[in-house]
């Protein structure tokens, strides 16, 4: 590799010296004999180099060293991102979103579930069933969270279910937390 | 507290503001469309120098010097051609040079001397060759035959091929 | 040392050809000479390799041992022994716990043969041993065409040890002051209350001498008093992952947690008792109850210090079983638990009504990492309200620790509904 850089160089110190030699003392050019060669040949050949070199320094990217982020200090997560998270991937209709729903909603039963037993005199058992039949708060938003999805809404209520999903199931979370929070507040005062 | 803030050095984008605009007016000499070409460049590259964008320095740069070639082409006095493209080269240069110091460095830092030196060594580089390239144009016989010339410059090319990569 | 190339110069060889392609096929040597240009770049891209640089590079540090929350500087200084450096560039290894407050650890320059440069940044201390990480240099040509880079390690550690923290008094359960110990035993010995009487010994005080027998029955004799043992109490900073979490401050929780054991302490030992600490997570760690100056300067060392308290410690396997078991192992018969968590899972329920059922009376300080704002934060601290609750019940005190005011005014704010 380094064998055809010199060579190269070579012949292209070569070049330089007949090329300054026949800018200088023509004369002396003019006893060497060397083809005329047709200007757009190489015109053609140095715009061909151009265009390869271009694109070959396209593909490369400049180089320097890549330093990490020294100022900043290391940082704990905020309680309840997990959760936040599963919510912000609860959008849409597919199935990654369906299963951050059937998750989310899990938890937070089982919280309500806690919330009911112990703050109210529900068993276990009374508590889930309550979820599911939406009596176990007056606020219907927070009521239609775990209650069965409906038979049919309509043509028109399932196109608005359609876009309007995770708005709905974000909608009916708050309000559960609403309402469980306010549980827990009565309790204690 | 402070957050790393990867913008290029003022003074990196100043300077090369500066040659940027040299170079787009020497190139402007050589015709309106060579002049129009370099000065699509100028603000590319402005901008890129001092919001740490390389791509639009490049792209800014090549725009100018094709500008500076376009001027020559359509036959502008070399040395104005010479002088532009050298001109465009050290914008550039500088340009890209501060681009880097900003990602590694950052603006907070203190960078002024590392900025200054390397703008020397490009300017010197302009200054010379354009210097030398125009004296040998000028003083050397004129009705040389142009393919000597341009074996002298294939041949200067050549070893430029072998000592980059 | 890495020695890399930027190949910030290959478009220069494109555009050369360009100009070459333009000048011949127009005849126009003006745009010939263009490449002239472009191949005296390509040279002074290409110098000859620059030799390896010489340099020396040191750290200093305004205050090794700084008091928490003090400004720390950092001052690093580079001299240049070899040949002129045109593009020198410094990032120091900041310790990953502190931030940077104000200036810059980067820093970039020329440098001529001989000449030194600094630069300085400040921090803001926090508990614990911060190491420097490895200064990183980078040494580039006056072309910026060769880049290479060295890190150098300067061993240059920050201590920060804060005292104890003064919490005013911490009542235990079923505590009773008494001047000589806290909690009442059935051993006979010197104490307070009354006990029952036994022949005079040679060397009794004359303070316990009952004097009224001695007037009815002419019989020399000694009051003995219930000896009172000082009660014992192991401080236990709960590290476990689910606890390393942020307050709305952000500062870590275990902070929090740790300031709390420590004030514990310090106010359990003004009080005569035996106090120690442990570390209930990955990194175990245990300061065995005791008294004393000594002691108490190893609790605030062990507490700033070891790895077991560290806000970010390396990762590392937990079972908490075992680590259970070997908490239990360790607590003295009897000892009071003052247990310092933010109680963010329901593990910690089980562990401590465990404690409480195996006779180790359970305090629980509690700092609240909670927030308000989305629906995820508002269930954790619904959560976290129903552990609470469900410890209470259980009969163990808990104290729930708004972060924002001092842990003073919680404790004053919590005695109010404790019965002694």
């Amino acid at each position: 590799m380094v064998r055809k850089r010199i060579l190269l160089a070579g012949v292209g110190a070569v070049a330089v010296v007949v090329g300054v030699a026949a800018v200088f003392a023509p004369a002396l050019a003019g006893s060497i004999p060397f083809p005329d060669l047709p200007v757009v040949v190489v015109g053609g050949l140095a715009g061909l180099f151009a265009l390869l070199v271009g694109l070959r320094r396209r593909d490369t990217t400049i180089r320097g060293a890549a330093l990490p982020e020294v100022e900043a200090a290391v940082e704990d997560p905020i309680p309840g991102t997990v959760f936040d998270e599963q919510l912000r991937g609860a959008a849409g209709i597919g199935v990654d979103a369906a299963r951050n729903r059937r998750v989310g909603r899990r938890h937070l039963a089982d919280v309500a579930i806690a919330v009911l037993t112990k703050t109210e005199d529900y068993s276990e058992a009374e508590a889930e069933a309550a979820l599911v039949a939406g009596t176990w708060t007056d606020d219907p938003i927070a009521a239609s969270c775990f209650a069965e999805e409906p038979e049919s809404v309509g043509v028109r209520g399932a196109v608005i279910q359609y876009f309007d999903r995770r708005s709905q199931y974000e909608r009916e979370l708050v309000r559960v937390v609403d309402v469980l929070q306010t549980k827990l507040e009565g309790e204690r005062s | 507290m402070t957050d790393f803030d990867p913008q290029p050095p003022r003074t990196a984008g100043g300077l090369a503001t500066v040659a940027a605009v040299v170079g787009v007016g020497l190139a402007g000499i050589g015709g309106t469309v060579a002049g129009g070409l370099a000065a699509l460049g100028l603000p590319l590259l402005v901008l890129g120098a001092f919001g740490g964008r390389r791509e639009a320095v490049s792209v800014g740069g090549l725009l100018v010097v094709g500008g500076a070639i376009l001027g020559g082409v359509f036959g502008a006095p070399v040395p104005t051609v010479v002088a532009a493209s050298a001109a465009a080269f050290v914008a550039w240069d500088v340009a890209e040079h501060g681009v880097g110091l900003g990602e590694q460095v950052g603006s907070d830092a203190h960078t002024r001397n590392a900025v200054v030196v390397h703008a020397a060594g490009s300017v010197l580089v302009a200054a010379v060759t354009t210097f030398v390239a125009v004296l040998v144009f000028t003083v050397g016989p004129s009705g040389r035959p142009l393919t000597a010339l341009v074996l002298l410059l294939l041949g200067a090319v050549v070893i430029a091929v072998a000592l980059t990569e | 040392m890495t020695v890399r190339r930027t190949y910030r110069w290959r478009g220069v060889t494109a555009i050369t050809f360009l100009a070459v392609a333009a000048g011949v096929l127009t005849n126009q040597p003006a745009a010939l000479l263009v490449g002239v240009v472009g191949v005296a770049y390509a040279a002074y891209a290409r110098q000859s390799d620059p030799p390896e640089p010489d340099l020396a590079v040191e750290r200093t540090i305004s205050d090794t041992t700084p008091a928490l929350g003090d400004e720390v500087t950092v001052t690093v200084t580079v001299k240049n022994n070899g040949g002129f450096l045109p593009d020198l560039r410094l990032v120091d290894g900041v310790p990953d716990a502190l931030e940077v407050e104000e200036r810059s650890p980067r820093f970039a320059t020329a440098l001529r043969a001989g000449k030194s440069a600094s630069f300085s940044y400040t921090l803001t201390a926090e508990r614990g041993r911060h190491a420097f990480d490895p200064l990183t240099v980078l040494i580039r040509d006056g072309s910026s065409a060769l880049e290479r880079e060295r890190t150098q390690s300067i061993d240059t550690p920050i201590e920060c040890t804060p005292r104890l923290a003064d919490i005013g008094s911490f009542p235990l359960r079923a505590s009773t002051v008494r001047r000589v110990g806290t909690v009442p035993t059935n051993e006979a010995g010197s104490g307070v209350e009354f006990h029952a009487v036994r022949d005079y010994r040679p060397g009794d005080p004359l303070s316990r001498v009952d004097w009224r027998r001695l007037a009815r029955t002419g019989e020399l004799s000694t009051v003995e008093f219930r000896r009172e043992h000082a009660a014992t109490v192991v401080a236990v900073v709960d590290t476990r992952e689910p606890c390393h979490t942020r307050c709305p401050d952000d500062q870590p929780v275990i902070d929090y947690a740790v300031q709390a054991a420590g004030g514990v302490v310090a106010a359990r030992l003004d009080e005569g008792d035996r106090a120690g600490i442990a570390a209930f997570g990955p990194h175990w760690e245990w300061t065995a109850p005791s008294i004393g100056r000594d002691h108490r300067e190893r609790v605030r060392r062990s507490l700033a210090l070891d790895t077991g308290y560290a806000p970010h410690p390396p990762d590392r396997r937990f079972l908490s079983g075992l680590v259970f078991r070997r908490l239990r192992k360790h607590l003295p018969a009897n000892a009071q638990v003052v247990w310092c968590s933010p109680l963010l899972d329901d593990d910690v329920v089980d562990f401590l009504r465990h404690l409480e059922a195996r006779g180790h009376a359970v305090t629980v300080v509690s700092p609240d990492p909670t927030r308000r704002e989305t629906p995820g934060q508002r269930l954790a601290s619904i959560e976290r309200t129903l552990r609470i609750r469900d410890l209470r019940r259980a009969g163990i005190r808990v104290v729930d620790w708004d972060v924002a005011d001092s842990l003073p005014v919680t404790l004053a704010g919590a005695r109010r509904g404790w019965r002694q």
